[in-house]
């Protein structure tokens, strides 16, 4: 390959594949390999959500007393962290996704992403928020 | 000869703000070609049907249409396999020019826009550039294509956006960015990691269900997707 045509151009290798060319990259791309790979951790955090609670703990034992138990354990609270926000972030990108497809016209485009993004991103601060700062006592002295 | 009943799309853009349907009846073996009742129509019935056809064999790529549904190619479509009341329309996605003839320049202007050429500037050999059998293997799905646009015209991302470069485009890049005698691959990956290019696909499949050539259109916008990811591909 003649040295002039390096740039943007990816070069070439010998047997196949080239190198990656300067200027990929970006949000989009990010953006993909998120979504697969929150996908794939949503797949084991909330199978293992659904089976604790329906099937180890179970509905019934299912009270105000069991949620402190799990509390206590900061493993748990980090659980619950992730679990929410992969879940949130991935509706949200996936939201996007439908936005960008379907509202052509930019200014209602600008004006659906501003209200879903703010639903969605004070959702996952209010949740995060509560998980972090749950305070048993105040749940006991109310009963 | 058992009869056929065709219902066609009609569109004289002379004449109708909107789409309508003309019903005719045919006589057609049911081995014979969806084309073929088609050019009964046209030939023996109403001379003003207008559609696309060329080599008549699959081959140019010229007649896709929707039929029943479907986007196939109405001359690789048995009589006997879509039943004997066809309804017969154009492509989606596409500006309807008159009847079943959709303007495919925004779909080859798309095509243009990721090099579909060897792009090699190194001195010319003197004989062919010699690739191992492997090394071809890597892309020789992506060598079927006929540029017929059923691909394209059957994907809801590009139903939503024309400006999307929509599968057959992507198809063809991966023909040659996974050539490893071309050297445009980061050009092509640049252009196809645009706001417009490959991350508009959902992977909804629709395209590998619609080509009438059975590429694995799919899959190669994976691979594309994950060689701007990685950066990289081994034959």
């Amino acid at each position: 390959m003649s040295a002039q045509n390096t740039a943007p151009r990816g070069a070439a290798k010998r047997g196949g594949g080239y190198q990656r060319p300067t200027g990929v990259g970006g949000f989009e791309v990010f953006s993909w390999f998120f979504m697969r790979i929150s996908g794939l951790i949503l797949i084991l955090l909330a199978l293992y959500h659904l089976i604790w609670w329906n099937l180890i703990v179970g509905v019934e034992h299912l009270d105000s007393q069991v949620v402190i138990e799990r509390w206590t354990n900061p493993l748990w609270r980090f659980f619950n962290v992730a679990l929410i926000t992969f879940a949130l972030l991935h509706a949200l990108n996936g939201a996007r996704y439908s936005i960008e497809d379907y509202i052509r016209s930019p200014g209602a485009r600008v004006v659906v992403k501003a209200i879903v993004y703010t639903l969605v991103l004070v959702t996952l601060a209010a949740g995060i928020f509560a998980l972090l700062t749950f305070d048993p006592a105040v749940l006991m002295a109310g009963r | 000869m058992p009869t056929v009943k065709l219902r066609v799309q009609r569109f004289n853009p002379d004449v109708d703000r909107e789409p309508r349907y003309s019903e005719y009846s045919v006589e057609a073996e049911p081995t014979d070609r969806v084309l073929d009742a088609l050019n009964s129509i046209k030939w023996y019935k109403d001379g003003t049907v207008t559609y696309r056809r060329s080599c008549a064999h699959g081959v140019c790529g010229s007649d896709a249409m929707r039929i029943n549904g479907v986007n196939r190619l109405a001359c690789k479509v048995l009589i006997r396999d879509v039943g004997n009341e066809i309804t017969v329309e154009p492509l989606l996605g596409f500006r309807v020019v008159k009847d079943l003839v959709v303007d495919m320049e925004p779909f080859f202007a798309q095509y243009r826009s990721v090099l579909p050429f060897l792009v090699n500037e190194d001195p010319t050999p003197d004989r062919e550039r010699r690739q191992s059998i492997a090394n071809q293997e890597r892309y020789d799905d992506t060598t079927k294509c006929i540029l017929c646009g059923a691909c394209t015209g059957a994907c809801p991302s590009f139903w939503a956006d024309e400006n999307f470069v929509g599968p057959a485009a992507i198809v063809n890049a991966h023909r040659f960015i996974f050539d490893d005698r071309d050297h445009a691959a980061g050009e092509r990956l640049a252009r196809l990691n645009a706001r417009e290019g490959v991350w508009r696909c959902r992977t909804i499949f629709n395209c590998t269900e619609a080509c009438p050539r059975e590429i694995k259109i799919t899959q190669a916008i994976g691979e594309v997707k994950r060689a701007i990811l990685y950066g990289g591909v081994t034959s």
